[in-house]
């Protein structure tokens, strides 16, 4: 049959079947599918060889959305990403649909730091100091001009761009947050920022809990960067040591993110690093949010001191 | 050999293909896709900004290069993709008759190609007496008598698609360029009875040799069939695959439908199938229930009908605001549908609020039926048109 599906159902699910999907007026054959939490991620491949256009290149990555869950969170998330234009922040290239579903276009990258860590093992500090100054950058930016937070940051959620250094671009801003004082924030107004102030009370219970600051399981917490922050120093331990400060399969985690005892694994894991780079990770990843830096640009200056050190 | 390595030259097809490699097109592609997005989300305010920036771009361009035609087709290709045919019209008519510019025949029948789309997509009280008629360009298909959008790719609802040149220049002739579309609504209800196209137009047959005489028409009925050839199986899109049942293979046939009412699966179409199905089904009852009207309002409101099926199934671009209040408005002007032998009447002059009547003294043994199967679809419809088609 010449046709670029077989039946409604392969359209909609299940996608592991799926050769090829519809993305607007054009066929794709699906390289891979990675669910997620609120929905799919697609690595996708033009079947045809159809005209150069800027926004349907020969490879995408298409996001749907679970509509079945909080189609309010989707919207959310879709209107901060598209607010959001900077050279850290994975761009969304068009709302478009996909199989008939509202899908987010975005381009292609090479993959995320995670297939770093696997392809690599870890990376030296001062690698991962450009890394994670990279991703400050457009965490600093989505704060200081509409007062946003990402609260899902890890390795999985920074994609990569296969370069000498590596460039980082921030993606998945599903669940983020505008600070609760900064309904007026530039650039997001009325409904927008109605929809990103929508559930305040959940935000603490959502994202990844390796990777989420002790504060947020208290359900107390005030929305500040220090969240943001506490993840970039997990990331940065994992990226320079491999692994995550955690003793898996012998203490439970949750135990360990409740006790601080997270914190000690993590002052042996780097106690061999130079003075500055174990200074920042410790200090972003202290489990009192107050030792932490409190600023985005606090981080930034911490980090050009350990490049300039590095440099010397 | 020596081409097998650099690949072949594709051919272009539309006006973005004429300025695929210009970096100011790329730039602007990326605000009208950014400007559709925010309107996706109903930020309208914001996406006109977008849109203000993106024909700055487009008009700075051109002002610095006022002897470039691609400055003007960029200017061209905006004002069509955010619907101001109004200003795009006077471009290409420039960049065509006014000698300014050198064309090569590929750049013409582009720039031809959009001009007719332009003034076909204009409302009926705004079209020339001697413009083309109806919204769209609509095709009865030769072999199931389905009306549809497009002769250079298989029948939406068929699959068919003509196969020699004779056939094209056939296919092409039952069109409302030949035809009002009364009259291809007729020729349609008679094909769904077992009649053919050939047996239904008298001199089809000679008519096609004809128009191939003509060596005009011939270079287009060529251009078409290649065009045919090429794209016959590239990105096609059927009505009947998008509608089937995924338990039995059956076709679901109400867009409201929760299950299939052959075998009791759940039907989980998104908002956009089930709009298609509601529009797929109107465009059926007119073509093999309704009383054909020959109104403007009528003609244009199956043409309207046609082209939003055909972007949501080919595009999956729901209908524009543009295109719902327009077919609000055309329902109000028709004023009312009735089912064969006005059996069922259904007022439409206030769409929000329709009233179905059954005349008993009209009404046939399947008058209710029908009557309340238009009745239900176009409630869908009018609540589609008047809020637009979800995620």
């Amino acid at each position: 049959m010449p046709l670029a599906y077989q039946s409604t159902e392969e359209l909609m699910e299940p996608v592991s079947k799926l050769k090829q999907v519809l993305v607007d007026d054009r066929t794709y054959s699906v390289m891979s599918v990675r669910n997620g939490g609120m929905g799919r991620g697609w690595l996708l491949e033009q079947t045809f060889d159809d005209s150069f256009d800027p926004i349907y290149r020969r490879r995408i990555a298409v996001k749907t959305f679970d509509f079945m869950k909080d189609e309010r969170a989707i919207e959310h998330e879709l209107n901060i990403w598209i607010s959001l234009d900077h050279r850290s922040v994975l761009p969304l290239k068009k709302i478009g649909r996909l199989n008939y579903r509202l899908a987010a276009i975005m381009p292609l990258l090479d993959g995320s730091l995670d297939d770093v860590i696997e392809a690599k093992g870890s990376l030296n500090e001062q690698e991962v100091s450009k890394i994670i100054s990279d991703i400050v950058d457009g965490l600093e930016y989505a704060w200081s001009t509409f007062k946003i937070l990402h609260l899902d940051l890890k390795p999985s959620n920074v994609l990569v761009e296969n370069s000498s250094p590596i460039r980082t671009k921030i993606a998945d801003w599903g669940i983020s947050r505008l600070a609760a004082e900064n309904q007026q924030a530039r650039g997001l107004k009325g409904k927008a920022a109605s929809i990103a102030m929508y559930d305040q009370k959940t935000a603490y219970a959502e994202g990844t809990p390796l990777f989420m600051a002790p504060e947020r399981f208290s359900g107390n917490w005030v929305l500040s960067p220090t969240a943001d922050i506490y993840s970039l120093g997990m990331m940065a331990v994992q990226l320079n040591t491999g692994i995550l400060p955690f003793r898996f399969g012998q203490v439970d985690p949750a135990e360990e993110i409740s006790t601080g005892a997270f914190f000690e694994n993590a002052c042996q894991m780097i106690e061999n690093r130079s003075e500055g780079f174990r200074r920042f990770c410790l200090q972003c990843i202290h489990p009192n949010p107050s030792e932490r830096p409190s600023t985005f640009r606090e981080v930034v200056t911490q980090l050009n001191s350990i490049a300039t050190r590095g440099n010397k | 050999m020596i081409f097998g390595l650099f690949g072949s030259k594709k051919k272009k097809e539309s006006i973005a293909d004429l300025l695929a490699e210009f970096l100011t097109y790329q730039q602007l592609v990326g605000h009208i896709s950014k400007a559709q997005s925010l309107q996706k989300l109903n930020r309208v305010d914001e996406a006109q900004q977008v849109l203000l920036e993106a024909e700055r771009m487009a008009t700075n361009y051109l002002n610095q290069n006022p002897r470039e035609k691609k400055a003007h087709m960029m200017l061209v290709l905006f004002y069509s993709e955010v619907g101001l045919f109004d200003q795009a019209e006077p471009i290409i008519q420039r960049l065509l008759n006014s000698g300014e510019f050198q064309l090569n025949d590929e750049e013409r029948l582009i720039l031809s190609g959009e001009l007719q789309k332009i003034r076909r997509q204009r409302p009926a009280n705004q079209r020339a007496a001697d413009g083309p008629r109806g919204f769209t360009q609509i095709y009865c298909c030769a072999n199931c008598g389905r009306l549809h959008n497009f002769v250079s790719m298989p029948c939406p609802h068929c699959d068919w698609s003509p196969q020699t040149i004779e056939e094209t220049a056939r296919s092409i002739i039952l069109s409302n360029s030949y035809f009002k579309i009364s009259a291809l609504l007729t020729l349609s209800r008679k094909m769904a009875n077992g009649r053919t196209a050939d047996d239904v137009v008298p001199n089809l047959l000679s008519d096609g040799k004809a128009y191939l005489s003509v060596p005009k028409h011939k270079q287009v009925v060529e251009q078409v069939f290649s065009m045919l050839r090429q794209n016959e199986h590239k990105n096609h899109r059927s009505l009947s695959m998008v509608r089937e049942c995924s338990g039995c293979g059956n076709r679901v046939l109400f867009s409201g439908a929760e299950e299939c009412e052959k075998c009791g699966e759940a039907v989980n179409w998104p908002d956009a199938i089930r709009t298609l199905a509601c529009m797929d089904n109107l465009l059926w009852l007119l073509e093999q229930r309704v009383e054909v009207s020959s109104t403007d309002a009528f003609s244009d409101f199956v043409c309207v009908l046609v082209a939003m099926t055909n972007n949501l199934l080919r595009k999956q671009k729901v209908p524009s605001i543009r295109d719902r209040q327009y077919s609000l408005q055309l329902l109000t002007d028709m004023g009312a549908v009735c089912d064969l032998n006005k059996g069922a009447v259904i007022d439409t002059k206030n769409p929000k609020n329709l009233k179905i009547y059954l005349i008993k003294d009209s009404m046939r043994e399947d008058s209710e039926t029908f009557g309340l199967f238009l009745f239900k679809e176009l409630e869908f419809f009018v609540v589609k048109m008047a809020d637009g088609v979800r995620h």
